[in-house]
């Protein structure tokens, strides 16, 4: 009888319970609905040997390292650290993990690696960490600080998501956070600040600057370089004008340098109803809504896109052709990966990220386990798909949950347990041996420049770069020349530039080259060999948007006259673009009162149009902001007896020395029209950026 | 704080407290160190950008208050406080709004690492 009392009382508290227990490997497995039939989930590794994992890089060697980070959401407060890296091992090449090493433990919040020189990059805030075995067991004996200075107070917002790029650059998340990052190999180099920003660096040649985009978890850098990054609420994001050139000047009005490129936020479809504290709090938050008399304002407790993480771009051949230059991003809180497709836009160098075909309706996979959270993704040698799944019951931050809601919650519930799963075609073998690219020789490496696998072909560039062995210099030559695969093409341009080989007459052949990408990397380059400038003045008239593009932001790097027409051309011709604009404003030339002379000589001002009134103001802007004496006179002469024109140079003035903190030319109010000057400065009106930052 | 020292304060007011021209000794000093540690709080509480007056916020928000990476000027300006779904607009009369995250003033320019376009 007392045991039948036992089993009634357990059997209530269970049924009580707002929350769902974990799955075993297997049983996980069967929770997963995909959209294609094509494809097939496997498990690739499961606890013990794997717990928290939140990335999984394969170095050259094909081996598999993982990071873990069982701390998350908070670090014990006894001071131990539990962040670590380990090795996964499979020794019986059956496709899955049977043991472990761990590479190193005791790490304060580590969250992303990227192979290098022999042994492991690793973001782990305030610093970047270069970690190396050197004994032979597979345990990390040399920790280097390489970077030092980045915020360092969320965990889910630091350093993160390290990628090595088709530009021989490694590309790093920071969130926007502030910081002045010290490179600890050169101590007299500047401290640079990436407020606003994220990180980039070279090591094999000690560069590191801010790059214009704020990503959160989450990187994905296409064939071509092109990045794109996740933000929780933001799935996928692109920041079109790198910072080097948006920044080149001080006086641009403010510039959002990121843009949402979905066409279809913010809905994802997910399986698994919201848990019982997400639908009460946001049944309390649309109360305070409603109570404030906010009635645009609603929270959505589900089928909303708020955990996405880990955009990862597919350029692997394990999946059917279809999904290659796809960009699969996980949402933790929805248990699922979506997967977008991406379209150029037609007359602007944004994106446009789509559904695809098959997923109208649907997500590319769909859980109905609640603890499935798939934080991340790679791509592996064997051209598979791996999905990084921390695993954990609750994987919120407890401070944004009312105290009373988190009463029955256990945050490290599952800190113990950790997937990665394999998505491939059905007929893809799941085990391809190792791929051992360390021992292999220059000649072997630039031949896999050509492979059909991203994985293989960045990895071959990667240890070229790092090998320096400039005797295959003219088998990459004819390689860029001959081969009939622009991604080959394009990576054996940049090994050639990572060996310093590029010279003139290449970078002219990349400009005349039938790829608009690699036409577009001739342009970029062409600003390191003056002599090219002719064929760079030729490239603005371009017919490919990116190029065109491009150009409107390397011509800027030049400071003469010469390219002046050419700038005002693609202004007349992509002007309505926002990125265009901004590409010219952000060059001296392109802001200076001798282009706006330029501009009205060439009758550009004679038709009156949004976009010339948006460009006009914000030029005005910088020519207000930068102060130089008599150029605001010089600028508003230039439209005597054109009121239009006179009021929309004479606000852009105005709020330039407003938002410097300059006082505004006296003469100014003398030369304008006296209806402008009855009306005054019409605030802030057609300046579509009113405020100025980065300074 | 050791036990001696405990029981010696206690005491010592235990003792005082049965004097009575102690005690009103005690009551008028204490008046007093009120009546200026008030007025002290009044000048400080005008002196205050009441956007910046964490007087009524308790360590723990003010924890986790950075802890979400809160700064008063967003360095991305298109994502900030003004716009975020978890951000309520200052009441009447009031200058600055607040977040559904933490207790205390939050500027419209400021952000936080939980930053989310608002829901329609």
């Amino acid at each position: 009888m007392k045991w039948l009392g036992l089993l009634l009382l357990i059997s209530l508290c269970l049924s009580c319970s707002h929350y769902k227990d974990a799955l075993s490997p297997e049983e996980a497995l069967t929770s997963f609905k995909l959209s294609d039939d094509r494809l097939a989930v496997s498990v690739f590794a499961a606890e013990p040997h794997v717990l928290d994992p939140v990335e999984m890089v394969f170095d050259e060697d094909g081996n598999a390292f993982v990071v873990e980070m069982p701390d998350y959401p908070s670090k014990p407060e006894d001071g131990t650290l539990g962040g670590a890296i380990r090795m996964l091992i499979d020794t019986n090449n059956d496709g899955r993990t049977d043991s472990m090493t761990v590479f190193a433990d005791h790490l304060s919040e580590a969250t992303s690696i990227l192979p290098w020189q022999g042994g492991l990059l690793v973001t782990a805030a305030p610093n970047i960490l270069f970690l190396k075995d050197t004994t032979g067991d597979h345990r990390a004996d040399v920790k280097e600080i390489l970077f030092t200075g980045f915020f360092a107070d969320n965990s889910e917002a630091q350093i993160t998501n390290l990628r090595y790029s088709i530009d021989n650059w490694i590309y790093a998340s920071n969130t926007g956070r502030e910081g002045e990052i010290r490179f600890t190999r050169n101590p007299k180099a500047a401290p640079v600040s990436v407020k606003g920003g994220d990180f980039r660096f070279r090591l094999d040649r000690g560069q590191f600057e801010v790059e214009s985009s704020s990503g959160q978890f989450g990187l994905a850098i296409d064939d071509w370089g092109n990045r794109f990054f996740t933000e929780n609420s933001l799935h996928i994001q692109q920041a079109p004008i790198p910072a080097r050139y948006l920044y080149r000047h001080k006086h641009l009005p403010t510039v959002e340098p990121t843009v949402n490129i979905s066409d279809h936020d913010p809905i994802m479809f997910q399986k698994t109803p919201a848990p019982y504290w997400r639908q009460e709090r946001t049944k309390r938050r649309n109360e305070q809504f409603e109570a404030a008399k906010l009635s645009d304002r609603h929270e959505y407790a589900d089928d909303h896109f708020t955990g996405a993480s880990g955009g990862t771009y597919y350029g692997g051949n394990a999946l059917p052709k279809d999904y290659y230059g796809s960009i699969f991003t996980g949402e933790v809180a929805g248990n699922l990966v979506h997967r977008d497709v991406l379209k150029r836009s037609p007359n602007s160098p944004q994106f446009i990220a789509q559904r695809g075909n098959q997923e109208a309706a649907h997500e590319f996979l769909a859980s109905t386990d609640p603890w499935f959270r798939p934080v991340n993704f790679t791509v592996g040698p064997d051209g598979a798909l791996y999905v990084i799944d921390m695993y954990r019951q609750h994987i919120e931050t407890p401070t944004a949950i009312p105290e009373d809601l988190k009463e029955d919650m256990d945050f490290m519930n599952g800190s113990k347990l950790g997937r990665i799963y394999r998505i491939a075609d059905k007929t893809s073998k799941t085990a391809i041996g190792q791929p051992k690219l360390r021992s292999k020789t220059s000649a072997e490496l630039v031949a896999l420049l050509g492979h059909t696998n991203q994985w293989w072909r960045l990895q071959a560039q990667r240890l070229l770069l790092e090998k320096q062995d400039k005797s295959v210099v003219l088998a990459l030559k004819d390689l860029f020349i001959k081969d009939m695969d622009p991604r080959t093409r394009l990576h054996a341009f940049f090994v050639l530039e990572g060996l310093n080989a590029l010279d003139a007459n290449l970078v002219k052949q990349a400009m005349q080259d039938a790829q608009p990408e690699i036409r577009a990397y001739g342009v970029m380059m062409a600003e390191h060999f003056p002599g090219t400038l002719p064929q760079l003045i030729e490239k603005a008239n371009d017919p490919s948007v990116p190029v065109a593009f491009q150009a409107a932001l390397s011509l800027g790097q030049f400071p003469t006259q010469q390219v002046t027409t050419a700038l005002a051309n693609l202004l007349e011709k992509h002007g309505k673009d926002t990125w265009f604009r901004t590409a010219v404003l952000s060059s001296e030339l392109g802001s200076s009162t001798g282009f706006a002379r330029h501009l009205v000589s060439s009758a550009y001002f004679n038709s009156i149009s949004p976009e010339k009134d948006t460009f006009l103001t914000d030029l005005a802007f910088v020519v207000g902001s930068r102060n130089r004496k008599g150029e605001a006179v010089q600028l508003l002469s230039l439209f005597s007896n054109q009121p239009h024109w006179q009021q929309i140079v004479f606000t852009g003035l105005t709020n330039g020395a407003k938002s410097a903190g300059v006082p505004l030319d006296d003469r100014l109010k003398s030369m304008i029209d006296p209806q402008v000057r009855r009306t005054g400065p019409p605030g802030v009106q057609n300046n579509s950026l009113p405020n100025k930052t980065n300074d | 704080m050791t036990k001696q020292q405990r029981y010696s304060r206690r005491q010592f007011i235990g003792k005082s407290v049965f004097s009575g021209s102690t005690a009103l000794g005690l009551v008028l000093f204490l008046s007093r160190c009120q009546s200026k540690t008030t007025s002290e709080q009044e000048e400080k509480k005008v002196a205050t950008d009441p956007c910046e007056d964490f007087s009524g916020v308790s360590e723990a928000d003010l924890k986790t208050r950075k802890k979400l990476g809160y700064v008063k000027q967003s360095s991305r300006p298109e994502s900030k406080c003004g716009n975020c779904n978890l951000w309520l607009p200052p009441k009447e009369g009031q200058s600055c709004g607040s977040c559904m995250l933490f207790k205390g003033p939050v500027y419209t320019t400021g952000y936080c690492t939980y930053w989310a376009p608002q829901g329609k």
